[in-house]
């Protein structure tokens, strides 16, 4: 290969790299170990910190229920309302958060949605909310990315289990499911990624209220808002350790599987 | 027996019709087809994976058409092989034996065997990512057969094997049916793979079966043109039907300018006097003569000059051009032994024979 070329695009990928490296430098200017301590031990964060994980993994593990279902159906069957619903997918992609967000709370004040509400599990301005509004922003992006995953399966696997006496959802549970997992923890470390970081659609819905609705980006905002620079960047950092730390953890799930 | 009836299936544009099959216990029937035919979109509606729009498939007497996959007991081998790349070996093989509520000593028997026969034991615990192609054929083949099933399906079985593997895997196939009488179906679009394996033979040409019978009888005696042409065979000629007996042919040909009896079964059925028609002979058919010939020789016999000369490894194929008054030619095929014994050279002139029981008739395509 050329060269020049090849300097070039790995120039990019460094260029890249410097750019958020400085980001997170700048945050150093505005932090010091005690002022670090203080914010990360306090019961305020502490919460935000401990809400933010929960219903991360929570909206994690409902999108995965739902997207691992559709994904399959969308790869392998034809039927009616396919396209449709495949077009649905991408209304998370093209509506910011914040819509999405004002669209589940405008939902919730039709009569189905106070019948919801009225019911066992009230979601506005309660932590069910946060879930919600992560699992709404994020679903989409699990069911492609797990269509994907099953396109990549050849269906023959399961045509040769189903010769050899299993039920189609035998084949599924046997053969696919298992040529699937690396795909799947793929979609759940991304998932659980734009989780973590959702602020629109979660300060929507569930507001931003201390010790009940308050995520570390809801937290991050409100530092801000009250000019709270130092306090900020002690969560930025919180916020970026959670984060890089899980999706650490995830990808070398994913490595494990591989090898 | 396995019987294909009457099978018409559809996908997008391309259509099978009227497939008829039928396969005996513990035979090897092979379909052979270029890509495209309809090989493998049959394989799959004979499984069960593609709907039917007419015709039954009976397994042993018993009408399988509407019955799922799991259902049927037949046992397939897709072209790719498709093991389980989750699974060990050893779970591959007893996949089909686990999904059962309860299997018995004498099924574990019977894998064992299978096992020690296709020499599996020594990689039971390996993945399959950690398989030669040799081994993951026989990995297939062992998953296949471990729970006997009442017709084994083979798609193109060699396709995804090296070519230096391929004569090692086809004997042991071969082996493999005889020593466990498995009833076999294989499509392939190799004609010596067909022929190897194949019991019985059956050409499908845009997805219709255009003839079916012994592997001998399908070499020697194609009975329709596309037939010929896709079993390879070039020299074909124009004819007319002269004379008409019980079992023999007279026929006259404005090729070869002369007129001469083929034996024929049933050649009043199949042609009327008068009728234009092709007929052929296989490249290795046509010999070349050392001396010359008598008399009483009925062997069809032409002077001729080797106009070209390809060279297969030991084998060599001439195009000779007969001294007919029209320039005709024909292929021959000669070992290269046989070359050499003969002193065949570029631009040698030679004597070759058409032997008329070697010769097959065609009606001409309308």
């Amino acid at each position: 290969m050329n060269n020049g070329f090849r300097r070039l695009t790995i120039l990019t990928a460094w260029a890249l790299f410097a750019f958020f490296g400085v980001l997170i430098l700048s945050l150093s200017g505005f932090v010091t170990p005690a002022r670090l301590v203080a914010v990360a031990t306090s019961p305020r964060v502490l919460f935000s910190m401990k809400i933010s994980v929960g219903a991360a993994m929570l909206a994690t593990l409902l999108s995965l229920a739902v997207a691992i279902p559709t994904g399959y159906a969308l790869s392998r069957f034809e039927f009616f309302g396919k396209r449709a619903i495949d077009l649905a997918l991408e209304i998370p992609m093209v509506v910011t958060p914040v819509a999405l967000g004002a669209l589940l709370l405008m939902f919730f004040n039709t009569r189905l949605g106070e019948l919801i509400q009225q019911s066992r599990i009230s979601f506005v301005f309660e932590f069910p909310g946060i879930v919600l509004a992560q699992f709404v922003t994020t679903v989409g992006i699990a069911t492609r990315m797990l269509k994907t995953t099953f396109d990549e399966i050849p269906a023959r696997y399961e045509a040769v289990a189903c010769t050899l006496g299993a039920t189609p959802a035998q084949a599924f549970r046997l053969v696919t499911l298992p040529m699937a997992v690396p795909g799947i923890l793929a979609a759940t470390v991304l998932t659980f990624a734009k989780c973590i970081g959702e602020f629109g659609a979660t300060i929507m819905l569930a507001g931003s209220m201390p010790m009940k609705t308050e995520t570390l980006p809801i937290s991050i905002f409100m530092r801000l808002s009250g000019a709270d620079v130092e306090g900020m960047a002690v969560l930025i950092l919180i916020l970026l350790g959670v984060g890089l730390s899980s999706l650490a953890l995830v990808k070398s799930l994913i490595r494990r599987s591989y090898d | 027996m396995i019987e294909l009836q009457g099978v018409h299936a559809r996908v997008g544009s391309f259509r099978l019709a009227d497939i008829h099959v039928a396969i005996g216990p513990g035979d090897c029937h092979v379909i052979v087809g270029p890509t495209g035919s309809g090989k493998t979109f049959l394989l799959e509606t004979l499984i069960g994976l593609r709907p039917m729009e007419a015709g039954t498939i009976r397994i042993h007497g018993q009408d399988v058409t509407g019955l799922p996959p799991n259902q049927r007991q037949i046992s397939y081998v897709p072209q790719d092989i498709c093991l389980f790349p989750t699974l060990t070996v050893r779970q591959n093989i007893q996949f089909g034996l686990d999904l059962r509520p309860r299997f018995d000593s004498q099924d574990l028997a019977f894998v064992g065997r299978l096992v020690d026969f296709l020499r599996l034991s020594a990689i039971l615990d390996r993945y399959p990512r950690n398989l030669s192609g040799g081994e993951r054929q026989r990995v297939a083949l062992a998953r296949a057969l471990a729970t006997k099933p009442a017709l084994l399906v083979l798609d193109e079985p060699f396709s995804a094997i090296d070519h230096s593997l391929r004569e090692e895997i086809r004997r042991m196939i071969k082996d493999l049916l005889e020593e466990f009488k498995t009833t076999t179906l294989i499509v392939t679009h190799d004609l010596d793979e067909a022929f190897f394996l194949g019991d019985r033979i059956s050409i499908i040409l845009g997805g219709r079966i255009v003839q079916s019978g012994p592997r001998d009888e399908m070499y020697y005696h194609p009975k329709s043109l596309p037939a010929a042409e896709f079993l390879g065979i070039r020299n074909l000629f124009a004819g007319r039907v002269e004379q008409l007996a019980q079992h023999e042919i007279t026929i006259s040909s404005p090729d070869l300018e002369r007129t001469f009896t083929v034996p024929c079964r049933c050649a009043h059925k199949r042609f009327t006097a008068g009728q234009a028609i092709r007929f052929g002979i296989r490249s290795e058919a046509v010999h070349i003569l050392r001396h010359q010939p008598t008399p009483e020789d009925s062997r069809l016999v032409f002077g001729a000059r080797v106009r070209r000369v390809f060279v297969r490894g030991t084998m060599h194929t001439l195009i000779v051009e007969l001294g007919t008054p029209r320039p005709v030619t024909v292929e021959i095929d000669l070992h290269d032994a046989a070359m050499r014994k003969l002193g065949v050279t570029l631009g040698a002139a030679l004597q070759v024979s058409l032997n008329p029981r070697h010769i097959f008739l065609l009606p001409e395509p309308a």
